[in-house]
């Protein structure tokens, strides 16, 4: 569940799933270089697939947010629009860098 | 020249010929009638005259010519159709008469010069006209004769009133006639002009309409040989129009000259080069023309063409209208008639100045290669010289390397004969340390019966737990000596399987309540009782796991013990073993390690724990001995799962068994735990397809605590190889991923099972596309359901539910 306090983010994540959270997250921070490098390199096709995968995988970790953004990124990937992805990475980058875990 | 239509021309020859028929008709009849009027005038005339003769008979013999007058004029009065009436005496003359005063002598002479003695008709010539003379003697002519005379105006007079009554009757003939004409000539006509349409279309081209005419007279026959000349030339000809389109659409210039050399026509390519239109040119002579709207030479060409017959591939310049010199390439051709005569001169023109350009660019590529080329073999040369030097380098660095691999291969041999002297040192030193040890420990057992102060009683169960632990640890030893000298012996005993899992989970029981751990046992009960193996061995790498799950399971945690049935038939069986802890899990990147000698995956462990780290790396070589292979999960601080199969020959008795047979011992599989209490519980095995390694991690993660053996695969290709090798209760399959997507892999999936008679498996497409037609995709390629991701836990769970049993979904 995604609730802003002040400036973080907080989300709620079953403690169950603490092992696997951290390195997601931090996998996504990675994603957000790769896909600058990418989008340099013309890659669409390979942001499309990361953004699909950020889409399916972001709600079951518990980060609906990062899901939302994976749809746009893969949208913006197919059409092409290097504008929208652009603009997808900055909000991937704003969200990780506001997030905030809470196991319960 | 007058243009009368057919139509008109045949009306008006039908009215002229309704005419003159009518008009022959008319004199026919009128003659017909007039001498019908004519002779029943005349019977009239003599019928008067003769009643005249009767009556005169009297007054002449008495000689009473006023009786005489009376009667012929009474006569004349009751018939105002008389003419005349005259009595003339033998002697010839007038007794009475009707003329009155004035006595048309001439009338009356005639009559009396033509009278004979018997009856008969004069016909006399008077001023007024015709006039019929009916002459009757009185008494044969003694008496003399009575004379009637009759007008032809009289029957004239009927003829035309009859002819009157007929006019009518004609008009209305004529009339129909004409309109009949008129009708007939329309439909005659109509078709004529559809004809005439048509063939109007067809020289202006159009080819594609055939004719409308349906009638069967010569028309419509014509009509139909039109259409079917049409249809030929449809086949065999192209209109003009499209010969013009075919020829302006052609890039190079096109003239048609005829033979006295006046300009027919000229293409579009011609004016664009020119700049000219078509009708500047058309009409004059090649004579006539400048070198700014033709090739000055054609003329020349024009001439030798029409000698010749044929003029090919001559290069001159022209100058355009804007003062542009352009290369051209032309050829005249002679079209020619049946009889050989030129009918035509065809020049056809291509502007050549990109060829021109191209040739002038390959020249001087030709002469650059011609200057690499000599360059090449000076650098030939050169670097010949310089690779002879470069070889004889090279030999002696392969000479070098020869060496070197000499001396590798010595090095290797010596420390593989170095590693067999530590083996068997190892294995000697082993032998010799357990013979003292069981000497140590003997003696502890000894002195246990013993009257002893407690802290002696503390020091002795301290050289008790040593000696223990040291003898497993040299046993252990032994063990990997064995294994790597190759003197590991496997025995091919039948033994009790079930009987072999229940004495394993109840030695290590105590060990078990010690932490207080949930301690269970399950076995499928479809797995035979007796198979044939190395029991002790089997024994060995069940205590080894079972003990390490204990020892690394912190109080009030969970260790499980199945068996599973694997592939199966007459003659063996292979058996999945899986053993889980809820313990402290491994790290990812440190799980291979701890299946290697003397190595735990942390340092801190072996402190904590204690172990001489062998177990497991003695646990997977005595396992692929047995034939099989090991597989380890684990996630840190959840827990960890150690699965191995083996594949076990069936023992004679328990064939019988795997035919379906009771073996009488009444045993069922189950969960049992560590008191003995069993659960209807069955572990399901589930092969999880998804690329992405965060998934795996997290599938494993929420299916940790069900009752599953999870098998993972990273693409369609890898799940479709385990598919083949092992029996699943339930795949759930990630559709996008490389190498092979889920939907292939699904559909192959489907193919194995057809193709091999085993039972459809639950296929569970898990995937991001979650749109009513992706899903409809997922169950065509064979799917039996879908999660869309990214899902929730329960979600997850409750799907699995309806296909497995034991799956917490509360």
């Amino acid at each position: 569940m995604d609730d802003a306090a002040g400036e973080m983010i907080r989300v709620e994540i079953d403690r169950e799933l603490m092992p696997v959270v951290p390195e997601y997250l931090e996998n996504r921070f990675l994603d957000c270089a790769e896909i600058e490098r990418l989008l340099a390199s013309g890659g669409m096709e390979y942001i499309q697939i990361m953004g699909h995968r950020m889409k399916g995988s972001g709600g079951s970790f518990g980060f609906d947010e990062i899901s939302a953004i994976g749809e746009a990124l893969e949208f913006a990937a197919r059409v092409p629009d290097a504008e929208g992805v652009r603009s997808a990475v900055v909000r991937l980058e704003t969200y990780l860098a506001l997030v905030s875990v809470a196991y319960i | 020249m007058l243009r009368v239509s057919l139509r008109k021309k045949f009306i008006a020859g039908t009215a002229l010929l309704i005419l003159l028929v009518g008009g022959a008709l008319a004199v026919l009849v009128r003659h017909e009638l007039h001498k019908r009027f004519e002779g029943e005038v005349y019977k009239r005339g003599l019928s008067i005259a003769r009643y005249i003769a009767e009556a005169a008979e009297i007054p002449l013999i008495t000689d009473n010519n006023v009786s005489l007058q009376l009667l012929v004029n009474d006569y004349q009065k009751i018939d105002p159709d008389i003419g005349f009436i005259f009595l003339v005496s033998p002697e010839k003359k007038l007794t009475a008469h009707t003329f009155g005063a004035q006595v048309p002598s001439d009338v009356v002479r005639q009559a009396i010069e033509k009278t004979s003695a018997s009856l008969h008709r004069i016909d006399l010539y008077s001023k007024d006209g015709l006039i019929y003379d009916c002459t009757v003697p009185i008494q044969g002519g003694a008496l003399g004769y009575v004379h009637v005379g009759l007008y032809e105006a009289l029957v004239t007079k009927n003829v035309h009133g009859v002819l009157l009554k007929m006019f009518p009757f004609v008009i209305c003939i004529l009339v129909i006639g004409i309109i009949a004409a008129i009708a007939f000539v329309s439909v005659i006509t109509r078709s004529i002009k559809r004809l005439t349409d048509g063939v109007q279309r067809f020289s202006n081209g159009e080819l594609s309409e055939v004719l409308s005419v349906r009638s069967h007279d010569e028309i419509g026959q014509l009509a139909a040989a039109f259409n079917t000349m049409i249809e030929k030339l449809s086949a065999t000809t192209v209109s003009r129009e499209y010969m013009e389109k075919l020829i302006d659409s052609m890039d190079d210039m096109l003239i048609v000259i005829s033979p006295d050399g006046v300009i027919q026509s000229v293409n579009r390519a011609y004016c664009e080069l020119f700049e000219c239109r078509p009708d500047e040119i058309i009409g004059r002579r090649v004579d006539e023309f400048d070198e700014r709207e033709a090739p000055l030479c054609m003329f020349s060409a024009f001439q030798h063409s029409l000698v010749s017959g044929r003029v090919q591939g001559i290069e001159c310049t022209c100058r355009t209208s804007s003062g542009t010199l352009v290369p051209l390439l032309f050829s005249l051709a002679v079209m020619k008639d049946d009889q050989g005569r030129p009918q035509a001169i065809i020049c056809a023109a291509q502007n050549i100045s990109n060829l021109k350009k191209v040739q002038h660019a390959l020249q001087q590529k030709q002469l650059e290669i011609e200057a690499v080329n000599r360059n090449l073999e000076e650098i030939v040369v050169s670097r010949t010289a310089e690779l002879a030097v470069g070889n004889e380098g090279l030999r002696a660095e392969v000479a070098e390397r020869q060496k070197k691999t000499e001396e590798l291969r010595a090095a290797r041999d010596a420390a593989e004969s170095a590693n067999r002297a530590k083996t068997e040192f190892l294995a000697n030193m082993s032998h010799e340390m357990r013979t003292p040890l069981n000497s140590i420990i003997g003696g502890a057992e000894y002195l246990e019966g013993a009257s002893l102060a407690p802290d002696q009683q503390h020091c002795l169960e301290m050289i008790r737990h040593a000696g223990d632990s040291l003898l497993v640890q040299v046993n252990d030893l032994i063990d990997l000596a064995r294994i790597e000298a190759g003197q590991l012996e496997l025995l091919a005993e039948e033994f009790n399987l079930a009987d072999t899992l229940e004495a394993t989970v109840q030695m290590l029981g105590l060990n078990a309540r010690q932490k207080q751990l949930d301690l269970s046992l399950a076995i499928a009960p479809d797995i035979p009782h007796f198979v044939v193996g190395d029991q002790a061995r089997l024994q060995q790498v069940l205590v080894n796991l079972l003990s390490n799950a204990i020892k690394f399971t912190d109080n009030g945690g969970k260790v499980t013990v199945s068996a599973q049935r694997g592939q199966a038939d007459l003659h063996a069986i292979e058996v999945y073993f899986l053993v889980r802890d809820t313990g402290i899990g491994i790290e990812s990147d440190k799980i291979d390690m701890i299946f290697e000698t003397f190595a735990q995956a942390d340092s801190s462990i072996t402190r904590r724990y204690g172990g001489s780290g062998l177990g497991l790396a003695i646990s997977r070589r005595l396992v692929e001995a047995m034939g099989g292979s090991f597989k380890v999960e684990s996630v840190p601080g959840v827990g960890s799962s150690f699965a191995f199969s083996i594949r076990f020959p069936l023992a004679e008795h328990a064939v019988a068994e795997q035919q379906g047979v009771p073996d009488g011992t009444g045993r069922e599989g189950g969960l049992k735990d560590a008191a003995g209490s069993e659960g209807p519980l069955r572990i399901s095995r589930v092969l999880l397809v998804d690329d992405s390694l965060e998934n795996r991690a997290l599938m494993r993660l929420l299916l940790a605590r069900q009752p599953l053996v999870v098998d993972e695969a990273n693409n369609g290709r890898e799940a479709l190889e385990l598919f083949e090798q092992n029996e699943y209760s339930l795949v759930l399959m990630d559709i996008q991923m490389p190498v092979m997507d889920g939907y292939t892999a699904t559909r192959m999936i489907r193919r194995i099972e057809e193709r091999s008679g085993r039972r459809p498996t639950p296929v569970v497409a898990l995937t991001a596309h979650a749109y009513e037609a992706d899903i409809r995709r997922c169950k065509e390629a064979g799917c039996d359901d879908h999660i869309a991701k990214p899902f929730k836990k329960k979600g997850l769970l409750r799907c699995l539910a309806g296909y497995l049993q034991g799956i917490e979904h509360g």
